[in-house]
């Protein structure tokens, strides 16, 4: 067993777990992060993928003690970590319809963000290019990408100011 | 499914990872992304995982005219960033981009795929084609000299510390492989660098290695290229299938370097 302590979407937590316990294991089960979705365990799929210090990392693919120190952020985390593109990229993903079960929205939407810090306005290959990664078994894809250009259309708008709806 | 239990151990130094690396059943583990699905799936096993990810001395990448030289353990997100690492070894550079997913790459490293010699996976043949030697806690070998020999490439307490990759921002290059999805390894590839000296041609789902194939011509390595063939047979695909896709991809690749520049589109046409 190992003591653990690390940042979770901003709370400092402590935590103790067996050596072999994957990160998403211990988001879910001893911090009760469970936004973060566990879905293939071989990182295949995408759904339990967090910021790693604000870098996308698949949850299962690294062991919670090699957590040890960092800042995790999970999509409860989103909105506060980044006050300009979270809610802008949930709202759109609601508005262009872009999750039904929710299962992968999660892992869709902290990938997404990493686009957009990386390219302001991806076009349509560069979203599915980044996106790629993060299996969706209910929209057929096409209004995640939409989803996510319609986010970086209205960041590029100046940040929501042309939000509509509500 | 959980991986069965075994140790952690984080150390401070190569040292410290090659005394603990010697005892019977232990793993060094770097970015875990091959590693951590086949222990999940208990396709391996281990006793004890020794993490070396937290080495400073493992990590950064130094760029000169003559070569680039990059830390076993950087990830390769640090070089699909890199608009110098780019620069400096392109046909590497487009390689990377093509592997797996973003939050893949931000764990996977230079050092694991060398080590894991997946001999279907698109890094190991294209460090072949740029002729990277491999710097480890024992020796400095060319990646060539490293996989000439059966089993394991390393020896169980050998650790990758950097590679070494000459400069070819002057070479023409290109790269075409088929894959069923972007997150497993391609059925089959080649990269194809070719400058003054002569053609170098990396091929992945070849063989039980990845294949390079050397030649003053394009049309030599082509003629070449079925002898060499000793392509597996798996899940992705059939040993039929590779030794039939594989010259056309070769040819494919080969043609990019000479003509039309487009080095930047679709890398496996016939799939989208």
């Amino acid at each position: 067993m190992k003591m653990v302590t690390l940042t979770v979407d901003g709370q400092t937590e402590t935590i103790v777990v067996e050596d072999r316990t994957t990160l998403v294991d211990g988001l879910r089960d001893h911090i009760g992060c469970t936004s973060v979705n566990v879905g293939c365990e071989q990182g295949i799929c995408g759904a339990c993928t967090v910021l790693l210090d604000e870098v996308p990392v698949r949850s299962c693919l690294m062991l919670a003690v090699q957590a040890e120190g960092r800042q995790v952020t999970t999509v409860a985390g989103l909105r506060t970590l980044d006050p300009e593109r979270g809610p802008i990229l949930q709202e759109s993903f609601r508005e262009a319809h872009g999750l039904q079960c929710g299962f992968c929205t999660p892992g869709m939407l902290l990938t997404a963000r990493s686009l957009l810090c990386q390219t302001a306005e991806p076009d349509d290959d560069t979203i599915r290019d980044a996106l790629h990664g993060n299996l969706c078994r209910c929209t057929g894809y096409e209004q995640i990408i939409e989803s996510v250009q319609l986010a970086a259309e209205r960041l590029a708008d100046g940040a929501g100011a042309h939000r509509h709806g509500d | 499914m959980k991986a069965a239990p075994f140790q952690y151990v984080r150390v401070e130094s190569v040292q410290e990872a090659a005394v603990l690396l010697a005892e019977r059943d232990a793993r060094l583990l770097a970015g875990g992304q091959s590693l951590m699905p086949a222990l999940a799936l208990r396709e391996q096993t281990t006793g004890k995982l020794v993490d070396i990810t937290g080495l400073r001395e493992l990590r950064g990448v130094e760029i000169d005219e003559q070569q680039v030289v990059v830390g076993a353990a950087e990830p390769l997100r640090t070089l699909e960033l890199s608009g110098s690492f780019a620069a400096a070894v392109p046909l590497l550079a487009q390689a990377i981009r093509t592997v797996a997913a973003m939050a893949i790459r931000s764990r996977c490293t230079l050092g694991g795929s060398i080590a894991w010699a997946d001999p279907t996976s698109q890094l190991p043949a294209t460090l072949l084609a740029c002729d990277a030697d491999v710097i480890t806690s024992q020796r400095t070998v060319t990646l060539e000299q490293l996989y000439a020999t059966s089993g394991s490439p390393l020896a169980p307490d050998e650790v990758i510390l950097q590679v070494r990759i000459p400069t070819h921002a002057q070479a023409r290059f290109g790269l075409r492989h088929v894959r069923r999805t972007h997150i497993t390894w391609p059925v089959a590839g080649a990269a194809a660098l070719v400058d003054h000296r002569g053609v170098r041609l990396g091929l992945y789902g070849a063989g039980p290695r990845p294949v390079l194939i050397t030649a003053s011509t394009a049309q030599d390595a082509l003629a070449q290229l079925p002898s060499r063939l000793d392509p597996p047979s798996d899940e992705r695909a059939g040993s039929r299938y590779r030794r039939r896709v594989l010259p056309v991809l070769a040819r494919r690749a080969l043609e990019q370097t000479e003509g039309d520049g487009d080095t930047t589109g679709d890398i496996e046409r016939t799939n989208r």
